[in-house]
């Protein structure tokens, strides 16, 4: 693949999001307000430029990809744990994302979806190929065999109202 | 493992070696070092990542990442306090590490505390609150969901982690002899 090929880095973060020295982001992207950025975070928008909505926690090693031509659109309150891989083309808003799981190109995100630790989300193989499939919202993928379930959304409220407290945290014990 | 394994060689300049013992790789992303506490000869590799900035929110000095002696941090492996709410607040809780744990590489802990004579494989995912007690082991690529309770001398494998077998009385003297080796064979190229 020749470098040469990629877009200028042109980077607009705004005010309240917080992002940490040590981070690799290239190409066109947009930072929401009260993202957090940990250190050694790729945000990589080599095709098409990359938005991120707001109160998104990006931490260590999430390695966030844009291939494509398309804008990739991120929502808002997602959480990227750490070491997971991100190529899909959508993602709506308060997704979870436990550790060193992989999101495809081939998958648009929906809302209030979690990907499990380890785990590989693939479209379905019964679907024909290079079509892109729709997660609906509120799927749990789960497991060393990456099944799907539907969450039945208990405990939502809890799990928002967490999200902003750690995300008032972060801003304000991470050393600027 | 005896007298005649091979040495583990790094050239000089790439690890800081600590009065205590400890080796740190100045590649190794170290975050808030002021709240990290090795116990001395301990072996912190290259890429590895420690959150000490991570802290409680009360006021003062906080030990966020707490280690024994002769412990071993693999290559990639990232060590983070975990966090959660407690009365209303958001706080993280410190790691607490015992002697002779040995965290492959590619690891990602975010335990409250692992016993003494651990060995985490390689690849493995070490959830939020995860509790391991003395003497286990963790094999390669386990992922451990959060709050789980590893009892002593019990093995765990796959996603989610389960028991697959038990360990023998002897193992505490096995597992502390392999540490001491290890330590005894990672030194500078001559």
């Amino acid at each position: 693949m020749s470098r040469s090929a990629a877009p200028p880095t042109r980077i607009t973060a705004h005010s309240t999001s917080l992002i940490c020295q040590d981070v690799d982001l290239r190409g066109d992207i947009t930072i929401g307000p009260g993202v957090v950025v940990h250190p050694k975070a790729s945000i990589l928008a080599l095709g098409g430029p990359i938005v991120i909505g707001a109160e998104c926690v990006i931490e260590e090693t999430v390695i966030i990809v844009n291939r494509g031509t398309e804008i990739m659109k991120i929502g808002d309150g997602n959480h990227f744990m750490v070491g997971s891989r991100i190529e899909s083309p959508s993602i709506g808003d308060h997704n979870t994302f436990q550790p060193r799981c992989k999101a495809s190109s081939g998958v648009i995100i929906t809302d209030n979806c979690t990907l499990g630790a380890g785990t590989i989300l693939l479209p379905l193989p019964t679907l024909p190929p290079n079509t892109t499939e729709t997660l609906p919202p509120y799927t749990v993928i789960f497991g060393a065999d990456s099944d799907r379930r539907i969450w039945d959304g208990s405990g939502e409220v809890a799990e928002k109202a967490l999200r902003g407290k750690h995300i008032e945290y972060l801003r304000e014990v991470i050393p600027k | 493992m005896g007298a005649f394994d091979t040495v583990i060689t790094y050239d000089k300049g790439t690890h800081i070696e600590t009065d205590t013992g400890n080796k740190v790789s100045r590649k190794a992303t170290i975050a808030g070092a002021t709240n990290i506490i090795l116990g001395g000869k301990s072996i912190i590799q290259t890429g590895s990542i420690l959150r000490g900035d991570l802290r409680r929110s009360t006021a003062g000095q906080h030990v966020v990442i707490s280690m024994g002696r002769y412990c071993l941090i693999g290559e990639g492996a990232i060590i983070r306090p975990p966090g959660k709410m407690y009365k209303g607040a958001f706080t993280f809780y410190p790691v607490r590490i015992s002697d002779f744990v040995h965290i492959g590489a590619g690891c990602i802990v975010e335990a409250a505390q692992i016993g003494s004579g651990v060995e985490i494989g390689k690849g493995c995912i070490i959830g939020k609150f995860v509790i391991i007690k003395d003497l286990a082991v963790i094999l390669p690529n386990t992922v451990l969901p959060e709050g789980t309770v590893v009892p002593s001398m019990s093995v765990w494998s796959g996603n989610p982690g389960r028991i697959v077998d038990t360990l023998p009385e002897t193992y505490q003297e096995t597992m502390e002899a392999k540490c001491k080796n290890y330590y005894q064979r990672f030194r500078p190229a001559a």
